[in-house]
């Protein structure tokens, strides 16, 4: 059933959420300067850009406990139509002196300057060094519990901005799985990808959209530092040959929040091998015991159980990286589970609903490749609801281009 | 004489147009001089243009900050880069395998894959280009003698003269931006929306291999006067008549090139109005100031006072960046003001992005080129027409 996507109410549901954990914490302010958390405490958008020019010209947000949120832009139609125009400012470069000390100047202005404690998410070398100058009786912490506590179960117009993020993404993916033919490049499938990404109404490409084309032996490469697959690699106009096992991975924006894609194609033939229906036909097994386990109380640790008895033998997810991972404004966030953080950490994790699971195991034969994918769901009162809803060709029973 | 072979993305067998292993041989000097200079024993590098910059590492590109790692280490007294990677590819040949360290998502192991760095655990000057509070909190467990150095300010310093083989990066990536503008210039009819000019010129711009753009870009039309231009693309259309700004940036290798232009939307056959040409006048005028001004010794407030004698609009965004791995440094016209601009002073083999906006009731004029200063003046390296609305259109 459509839902009726309120934006303003998401802002304002966000910036609750919080000042709630601020308050819970003791956090007077926060200085965010991280691209994904001045979204989720502002909602103000910009021109997306590549990581270089994300910190140079950043939007910037100070949140306190009271009152809407101050965000510094140079993208003034990027601004949300309810904040205050008192509270949006000039755009600030905390890279330089001159930004810090007028970031630490506003931040004294607004809590009178005492024994506030501020939580930052990331410091320049000029706030670094500056703040304890600049504010000499602030504590500065980290503003990573109070965010991510805020953020991890959202609201159900939060799900829907994921769910039609994910939607944008699928389609422009039919799309790329149909032009896929030996001899395109991985830059050629990029250039499609991004063009109907965009036609579609995505804010904006969040990742560069990755077309391993895959070894199907550890061995042959790349090397890594642990010995299990590396992905992912980065894209090249690496062109594309009839039989390579090509593990996709694609993400865009709509309005902050990110989608996730992951899928296992191949070029050429169009009929699966024995072998490899059997390796997306465990990759589903994996991921129907792990629903099964999916609702409210349970543990993280339950979920990494249950995968790994659907998969007996080789842990089915990559070592570097996670079984399932949460979305938002982040294309990986908490909760992450399966880490290196290890089995203790992951009982930790008591699933919630609004929690969004990204689920992405890989069944991997060495010598005879795996299947990678990436399907989503969100936690409800009683179970899970998907938000992705992409078929398994070429690895189910083909198809017939 | 061997005549230079333009600018293209393809393999040359003679040798050709790049030369990575000394554009990495050369980057890599400049920052062992920057440790140098700062006596630093390890350098640590959070960001992500200064390790590429260091390395030429090519890793996984993301349109957002990413959390704060240590992604890049290099040791004075080793002369190794360490680079968090859990895999070669995309790793210069140069770093061996045993100098890659994996993604981890706990800090302890990350402090103890830093402390077991040859020549890290007894460093004294410890330089960091970004930090966190815990990171900040736990780093005197790796390197307990430790005292940190702010190294990004002498980095920027480094990075902002460019080598020859740095230049002929920036011009691949004008071409290419060049080529996106076109395709979006190609799209321009009354009823197009917007984000259809924006997928043709990303299209463009990866299908040339450059998948990664420095900006995604504007393709809005122009709001009259005094409104400031908008930048990011929406839902709307462009309309008859509409001027209609392009701007975007492709990253080659790394390096941005941004180029900008406004069209008009006109029906075939039809002739853009008066005003409109009048508002490229105006451009031209301002351009004209500002060129004098680019050659080594201005400052960026002698681009400043050129740009607001020429009664162009200045803020809230810089009009001259220096580019390079992505953009480096905000040369002229940002929020601080004339006092922040005149610490940039120009000097031979820098490069820019320098941009004018001027407006009248019809709309703006958004012009940007990319130029190289040069020992007595500069070379724009942009050369896409500025259009209808230019003198001597005859496109």
């Amino acid at each position: 059933m459509a839902h009726d996507l309120d934006l303003a109410r998401m802002r304002g549901d966000r910036q609750a959420r919080l000042r709630s954990e601020m308050e819970r914490r003791g956090v007077d302010a926060m200085i965010l300067t991280g691209t994904g958390n001045v979204h989720y405490a502002t909602g103000a958008r910009w021109v997306a850009s590549e990581v270089g020019l994300a910190v140079l010209e950043p939007a910037v947000a100070v949140v306190t406990r009271d009152g809407p949120p101050h965000l510094f832009t140079a993208h003034l139609d990027g601004v949300p139509p309810e904040l205050p125009r008192d509270h949006v400012h000039d755009m600030v470069m905390p890279e330089f002196d001159e930004g810090a000390a007028r970031l630490a100047g506003f931040v004294a202005d607004l809590t009178g300057g005492g024994d506030v404690c501020l939580a930052v998410d990331e410091l320049s070398t000029a706030l670094h060094v500056g703040l304890p100058r600049l504010l000499p009786r602030a504590t500065v912490a980290s503003a990573g519990e109070v965010l991510g506590a805020a953020k991890i179960c959202k609201t159900a117009d939060e799900i829907e901005c994921i769910r039609r993020a994910q939607r944008i993404n699928e389609l422009a993916m039919y799309d790329v799985y149909d032009a896929l033919r030996p001899g395109l490049r991985q830059s050629d499938l990029t250039a499609l990808f991004l063009r109907r990404i965009f036609e579609l109404g995505a804010t904006a490409n969040s990742i560069d959209p990755i077309w391993q084309a895959t070894p199907r032996a550890i061995a042959h490469g790349p090397w890594t530092v642990h010995g299990d697959v590396a992905f992912p690699t980065s894209t090249t106009d690496r062109i594309l040959r009839e039989d390579d096992l090509i593990l996709n991975d694609t993400g865009i924006l709509y309005e902050g929040y990110a989608s996730d894609f992951g899928r296992t194609w191949w070029p050429g033939r169009r009929r699966p091998r024995p072998h490899e229906r059997d390796q997306l036909a465990r990759w589903r097994a994996v991921v129907d015991r792990v629903l099964a386990a999916v609702e409210p109380g349970a543990t993280g640790l339950d979920l990494t159980r249950a995968a790994r008895e659907g998969e007996p033998g080789r842990k089915p997810w990559l070592d570097h990286f996670y079984l399932i991972h949460g979305l938002g404004t982040e294309s990986a966030e908490m909760p992450l589970i399966g880490t290196d953080l290890g089995e203790q950490f992951d009982e930790g994790i008591v699933l919630a609903p609004g929690m969004v699971l990204v689920l992405e195991p890989v069944i991997w034969d060495d010598g005879q490749g795996g299947y990678r994918g990436e399907d989503i769901v969100a936690v409800t009162e009683d179970g899970y609801r998907m938000l992705s809803d992409f078929p398994y060709m070429p690895f189910d029973d083909g198809d017939d281009r | 004489m061997t005549v230079p072979p333009g600018v293209g993305v393809m393999a040359l067998e003679e040798g050709g147009r790049v030369d990575f292993d000394r554009l990495r041989r050369q980057r890599r000097a400049r920052v062992d001089q920057v440790m140098e200079q700062l006596d630093l024993d390890v350098l640590l590098l959070g960001r992500e243009p200064n390790a590429r910059y260091a390395t030429g590492v090519r890793r996984l590109a993301v349109a957002s900050t990413r959390p704060f790692a240590p992604s890049c280490v290099i040791v004075r007294a080793t002369g190794a880069a360490h680079l968090l990677s859990t895999w070669d590819d995309g790793v210069p040949p140069e770093v061996p395998h045993e100098d890659l360290f994996g993604t981890t998502w706990n800090p302890r192991s990350l402090l103890a894959a830093l402390a077991a760095m040859p020549g890290v655990a007894g460093a004294r000057r410890v330089g960091v280009d970004c930090m966190t509070p815990s990171f900040a909190r736990m780093l005197p467990d790796a390197v307990p003698q430790g005292s940190i150095v702010d190294a990004a300010p002498a980095l920027l310093a480094a990075r902002m003269c460019k080598t020859a083989d740095e230049v002929a990066c920036v011009r691949t990536a004008v071409a290419i931006t060049e080529a996106a503008l076109v395709a979006a210039v190609d799209g321009l009819r009354p009823g197009v929306p917007e984000r259809v000019l924006l997928g043709r010129a990303e299209q463009r711009l990866a299908s040339m291999g450059a998948t990664v753009p420095a900006l995604e870009g504007t393709f809005c039309p122009t709001p009259p006067a005094p409104q400031p231009p908008r930048r990011l693309v929406g839902d709307g259309h462009v309309g008859a008549g509409d001027l209609v700004a392009l701007a975007t940036s492709a990253l080659y290798a790394g390096y941005a090139g941004p180029v900008a232009r406004t069209w008009p939307c006109t029906a075939t056959g039809t002739r853009p109005p008066g005003a409109g040409r009048d508002l490229h006048r105006r451009w031209s005028a301002l351009w004209a100031r500002l060129a004098d001004q680019l050659r080594p010794g201005a400052t960026g407030a002698d681009l400043r006072s050129a740009y607001e004698a020429a009664g162009g609009a200045t803020g809230p965004l810089p009009f001259a960046r220096s580019v390079g791995i992505g953009y480096e440094a905000p040369v002229a016209g940002s929020a601080p003001g004339a006092a922040f601009d005149a610490r940039w002073r120009l000097e031979p083999g820098m490069v820019l992005a320098v941009e004018g906006y001027v407006a009248g009731s019809v709309g703006g004029y958004l012009g940007g080129e990319t130029v190289l200063v040069t020992e007595d003046g500069h070379e724009v390296l942009s050369t896409l027409s500025h259009g209808p609305l230019a003198e001597g259109w005859s496109g």
